[in-house]
């Protein structure tokens, strides 16, 4: 063994089993950043942004006067208040088995041969969580845009050779150029 | 290995707390040594510990049960603290060990001199802060002179010559230590 070597090994000696009891706190501090994120706080958030989203998609769900610029068309605002009792569960950790709607009925008052267009939605919901509930208020917002879009809404075509006559008047009844918009 | 220990270990791969707790237990003091003897302060040691202790929990998988334990998780305390040296590397003042005027002398009479651990410990704290980094890692710790030159990202002949010239400094430092304290029982 050379000088070298001798003198490390006796060095290397001196460090074996070296021991420092690190500071009490030190193991505190080192578990609570190990620790992962309380589930309530987690939770809460899951839920404020599921809120948030819900709250933002039935409020523009929830004007449809205007959205269809057709004045002979009326919706029912069943709609709106059906769409709030829907949204109202999103806010709670699990939802209470009242929260039913019966049925939601849009009607189209101004036509005779029109049909009510139904949307059913589950009676008797079972207590389900925030998570179902938030799947099967996308499932009824599916079906209440199918039921607008079932609406009989007139469409008038227009041709290049017609525009000079849309303005006239034919008989007692005006034609207009029908602009519907649709807004979302 | 002990059963007790692989037993622990699989418990803290599960994430169990109860393990990781034992785990801490039994290793800080250990560990906490390692650290001290890179950092300059204590609560610098305790940031290493600490960050340490983190990634040893996080990547308890990649660990063979084959390997020493203990020997795994030193090489996890040293790497973190190396990692801190070289963050706080850029704000130090770069000493040249030649400042320091040490003189080479034959190792041979150093085989007779008398010396304790607080006073080597004093004279290691005494190098400038690269030399006493590759003195530390190569003679304390096993690494090779490639894994401290990869490690504190210095070329290998650079290695070399700071542990050459560590040597030579400890020597002559813990020479005069234990000349001055003959004088003073004399």
């Amino acid at each position: 063994m050379s000088n070298e070597e001798q003198f490390d090994d006796r060095v290397k000696r001196m460090f074996q089993g070296e021991s420092i009891a690190p500071p009490a706190n030190l193991e505190e501090r080192l578990f609570a950043q190990l620790a992962p994120s309380p589930w309530p706080k987690r939770l809460g958030l899951s839920m404020g942004v599921l809120l948030v989203c819900g709250a933002g998609w039935w409020s523009a769900l929830s004007e449809p006067e205007g959205a269809l610029n057709v004045p002979s068309h009326e919706t029912s605002s069943e709609i709106t208040s059906a769409a709030e009792a829907v949204a109202q569960p999103l806010a709670l950790d699990e939802v209470a088995p009242k929260a039913s709607v019966e049925s939601l009925e849009t009607k189209v008052v101004s036509e005779p041969d029109a049909t009510p267009v139904h949307v059913a939605i589950e009676k008797n919901v079972p207590r389900v969580t925030a998570q179902q509930a938030a799947t099967e208020s996308s499932e009824l917002n599916h079906q209440v845009l199918e039921s607008l879009e079932r609406l009989p809404v007139e469409s008038i075509s227009l041709e290049n050779s017609e525009v000079s006559t849309l303005q006239e008047s034919n008989d007692d009844q005006w034609v207009l150029p029908a602009v519907v918009k649709l807004k979302n | 290995m002990e059963n007790e220990l692989i037993e622990l270990i699989d418990a803290c791969k599960r994430l169990e707390p109860s393990a990781q707790r034992a785990v801490y237990a039994r290793y800080s003091s250990m560990l906490f040594g390692v650290a001290m003897r890179y950092t300059n302060s204590r609560s610098d040691a305790e940031d290493v510990l600490q960050e340490a202790w983190i990634k040893v929990f996080r990547h308890l998988n990649s660990f063979s049960e084959n390997n020493s334990f203990d020997g795994w998780l030193r090489r996890i305390v040293v790497n973190t603290a190396i990692t801190h040296y070289r963050r706080n590397l850029k704000h130090a003042h770069h000493i040249d060990l030649d400042e320091v005027h040490a003189t080479p002398r034959d190792l041979e009479a150093f085989k007779e001199l008398e010396f304790t651990k607080e006073e080597l410990e004093r004279a290691i704290g005494q190098l400038p802060p690269g030399y006493g980094m590759v003195f530390k890692l190569y003679v304390i710790d096993g690494f090779k002179h490639k894994e401290i030159a990869e490690q504190l990202g210095i070329d290998l002949n650079t290695s070399k010559s700071q542990l050459s010239r560590a040597r030579r400094f400890l020597q002559e430092v813990l020479a005069g230590m234990s000349k001055r304290a003959k004088e003073i029982e004399s």
